[in-house]
């Protein structure tokens, strides 16, 4: 393991990351813009810990994902996994890198093979990378679905045979079947009851203490973002607004995107009715979005300053990072 | 105040002839969902809440499933006994549906907006500037910016969340009495879920819609039901209204549900869970399908199938147990 300057296990290293989709339209084809997807991202994940992505929907979070685990090429940026460049990887290049790094897809349907039993999807990953006989692979398997809570007598069954919650579960176990270092969970328990839910995250958390596992965890639940994360990111079409440690950023974010976003959260409680309040303002378009901070059309906060050239993710204390000048009056 | 019933379900059954017996999904389910009413159906995963829904549409395939008793009526009429074709009238014009996973509703190979349209015009006449104008503002409505353009974009091109409320969209562009949405809002951040379910109360308000949702999101249910239905291993084993639900739950599952709710524990501790797991719909326990997870079990939980019992006005619980308990301690 590389350390860093502060003397921590680095797994993970994003710079700059980048990632822009065209926009083509009419018979021609003709590209007429870009959405910003992912808009120049800096991370930096310590192993054995779980970094929380959290952002409006369509903020880049998933293109994020995909960005790390090279499953689509960034347009700008550098990624190293334990202090080795992986960006310009080819994809032969990155097999001995794929065991390590696994994702839950937040679309468990798309992502699971129709035509295959859950058993033979989970198994063909075991063999994929070399994991024991056939017998030791079938047992795996078994133990994994139980694990989460699916009869070891479903591995015969195929994908559409399972409720959504069962599915999302299924892609949990065979992204762990393969003893990552490293798992990106898009969305992993979003189809999950509370129980069920509870069930998976006390899971993650044995495993991450047991075989010191890494996490980046994305989630619309503001409460399970910061019940399961030691950090968080706050993400706004495509940039990073504020980062920092989990407590931090819950109880002193200064960000005006995160006070919208962490004081809309509702609570499960019949009393507490009136807290749906969107957020004001229209949404953005990620299309060639204006200059300046992204968030001005919506901010309660803007003047001038925020409308011109680019606003950069500011140092707070210690990991606390923020961009918004005006907040901290810099 | 009971408001006309809608929709009313009884004693619903949907069995699955699979290899490892006969798998009873939904085993007796009944509800009802008045005019203008937000109805919610919760419960553990794997218990048979969409598949309830998709059977009262007529949108399971038969087989694998069967339809093994039970009534459907919608406005007095029993959708289970009509032909496909006078169901496909019902749904899309009078009852819509939003789809748990949009991927499995969305056409990969057609724009949104062609999807959107094709809802428009297949059940009103209207000319090619109105739907334009129509498909705009439903998705403006739902949150996506730019609707121009983006309705120019194939599902593929969408985030999670987008293709979640474009399904949202295209199930209120034919103006439904009755919108079934299983999930909808989890692959949506708390703002945007926020502008949703403002959306559905306009539309409750203006146009009396009715609403059947199934969320787990027992924040959302706090903010949104008028009523509440817990299923569990393809039977209803609670309802009542909100306050009932929450304050005074019956049901020894409803109470571990409200138990395991994250944000009562702290970081680093084990988040409160029902132990041991959901039956396997092959292979359910004789008597109360719940009682081996049950911490109030007694012997006759273990042979005898519970009755519903009336807990108070219009809250019922399939629990005899906790019934007697109720009643010595109220006596
Ligand atoms: N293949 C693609 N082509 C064009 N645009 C894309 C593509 N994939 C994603 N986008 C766009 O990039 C933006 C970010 O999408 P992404 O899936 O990363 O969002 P997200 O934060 O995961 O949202 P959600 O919470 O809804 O899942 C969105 O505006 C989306 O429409
Ligand atoms: N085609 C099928 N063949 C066999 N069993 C099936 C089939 N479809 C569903 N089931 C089973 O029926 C039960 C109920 O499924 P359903 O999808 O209704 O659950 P659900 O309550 O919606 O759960 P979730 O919250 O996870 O979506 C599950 O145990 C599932 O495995
Ligand atoms: S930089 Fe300006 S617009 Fe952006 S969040 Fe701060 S005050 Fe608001
Ligand atoms: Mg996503
Ligand atoms: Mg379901």
């Amino acid at each position: 393991m590389k350390e860093d300057s502060s003397g921590n296990n680095v797994i993970l290293k994003v710079q700059g990351l980048k990632k822009y989709f065209p926009v083509r339209r009419g018979v021609l084809q003709r590209v007429i813009g870009w959405i910003m997807a992912v808009d120049g991202v800096d991370l930096e994940l310590s192993g054995g810990k779980t970094l929380g992505l959290v952002g409006e929907s369509g903020c880049g979070k998933s293109t994020l994902a995909r960005l790390i685990l090279k499953l689509v090429e960034p347009d700008a940026g550098n990624i190293f996994f334990r202090g080795e460049e992986i960006t310009g990887l080819s994809r032969v290049e990155m097999k001995p890198y794929r065991r390590f790094m696994q994702i839950i897809f937040q679309d468990p349907f798309g992502s699971l093979n129709p035509r295959m039993t859950v058993g033979q999807s989970i198994e063909e990953g075991l063999r994929a990378v070399g994991v024991g006989s056939l017998e030791q692979r079938r047992r795996r398997v078994v133990e994994l679905l139980e694990m989460v809570g699916i009869p070891a007598l479903a591995a015969q069954r195929y994908p559409h045979e399972f409720s959504g919650g069962q599915r999302q579960r299924i892609g949990i176990a065979r992204a762990l079947s393969v003893d990552p270092e490293l798992i990106i969970c898009d969305e992993p328990v979003s189809a999950l009851d509370v129980s069920i839910q509870a069930q998976i995250l006390n899971l993650l958390r044995s495993l991450q203490e047991g075989l010191g596992l890494t996490y980046i965890f994305i989630a619309h639940d503001l409460h399970v973002v910061e019940y399961v994360s030691d950090n968080v990111a706050i993400m706004y079409l495509g940039h990073i607004m504020e980062y920092g440690p989990a407590e931090v950023v819950y109880s002193q974010h200064l960000h005006p995107y995160s006070s919208a976003l962490l004081e809309a959260a509702p609570v499960p409680d019949p009393s507490a009715k009136r807290s749906w309040t969107p957020l004001a303002g229209d949404v953005p378009s990620p299309f060639n979005p204006p200059p300046g901070c992204k968030f001005q059309n919506r901010c309660p906060l803007v003047e001038d300053r925020c409308r011109k050239g680019e606003i950069t993710l500011y140092e707070v204390n210690g990991a606390h990072r923020v961009r918004c000048w005006k907040v901290l009056g810099r | 105040m009971t408001p006309d019933p809608l929709l009313i379900v009884k004693d619903l059954k949907v069995y699955f002839d699979t290899d490892q017996g006969m798998a009873k999904a939904v085993d007796g389910v009944s509800f009802r969902v008045g005019q203008g009413e937000t109805v919610c159906l919760v419960g553990e995963s794997g218990c048979g809440k969409t598949v309830s829904a998709l059977s009262i549409l007529g949108l399971l395939p038969q087989p694998p499933a069967q339809i093994a008793g039970g009534k459907v009526f919608f406005k007095g009429r029993d959708l289970l006994e009509l032909e496909q074709k006078d169901l496909r009238e019902v749904r899309g014009r009078e009852i819509s549906m939003v789809f748990q996973e949009p991927m499995t509703s969305l056409n990969p190979v057609f724009t949104i907006g062609h999807q959107i349209e094709e809802v428009i015009t297949t059940h009103e006449g209207v000319d090619q500037i109105e739907s334009r104008q129509r498909i705009i503002r439903l998705l403006n409505d739902v949150g996506i910016a730019s609707p121009e353009e983006r309705m120019q974009d194939y599902p593929h091109n969408l985030s999670g969340g987008q293709r979640q409320r474009v399904m949202i969209a295209m199930a209120l562009a034919c103006s439904p009495e009755l919108i079934i949405a299983d999930e909808p809002t989890t692959a949506l951040d708390v703002t945007i879920q926020a502008q949703i379910l403002n959306l559905f109360k306009e539309l409750q308000e203006d146009r009396g819609m009715a609403i059947l949702q199934i969320t787990h999101d027992l924040s959302v249910v706090a903010g949104v039901a008028d009523r509440i239905y817990v299923m569990y291993a393809g039977i209803m084993v609670e309802e009542g209204s909100v306050w009932q639900i929450f304050r005074e739950p019956c049901h020894p599952y409803t109470m571990g549900l409200l138990e395991s709710l994250p944000g009562r524990r702290a970081k680093g501790q084990d988040l409160a869970t029902i132990p041991g797991a959901v039956p396997d719909p092959a292979n359910k326990p004789p008597g109360c399908p719940f009682h081996p997870r049950c911490r109030y079990v007694q012997e006759s939980c273990r042979v005898q199938f519970p009755e519903m019992c009336d807990f108070s006005d219009r809250h019922l619980a399939r629990c005899p147990i906790m019934y007697a308990k109720r009643k010595v301690q109220s006596a």
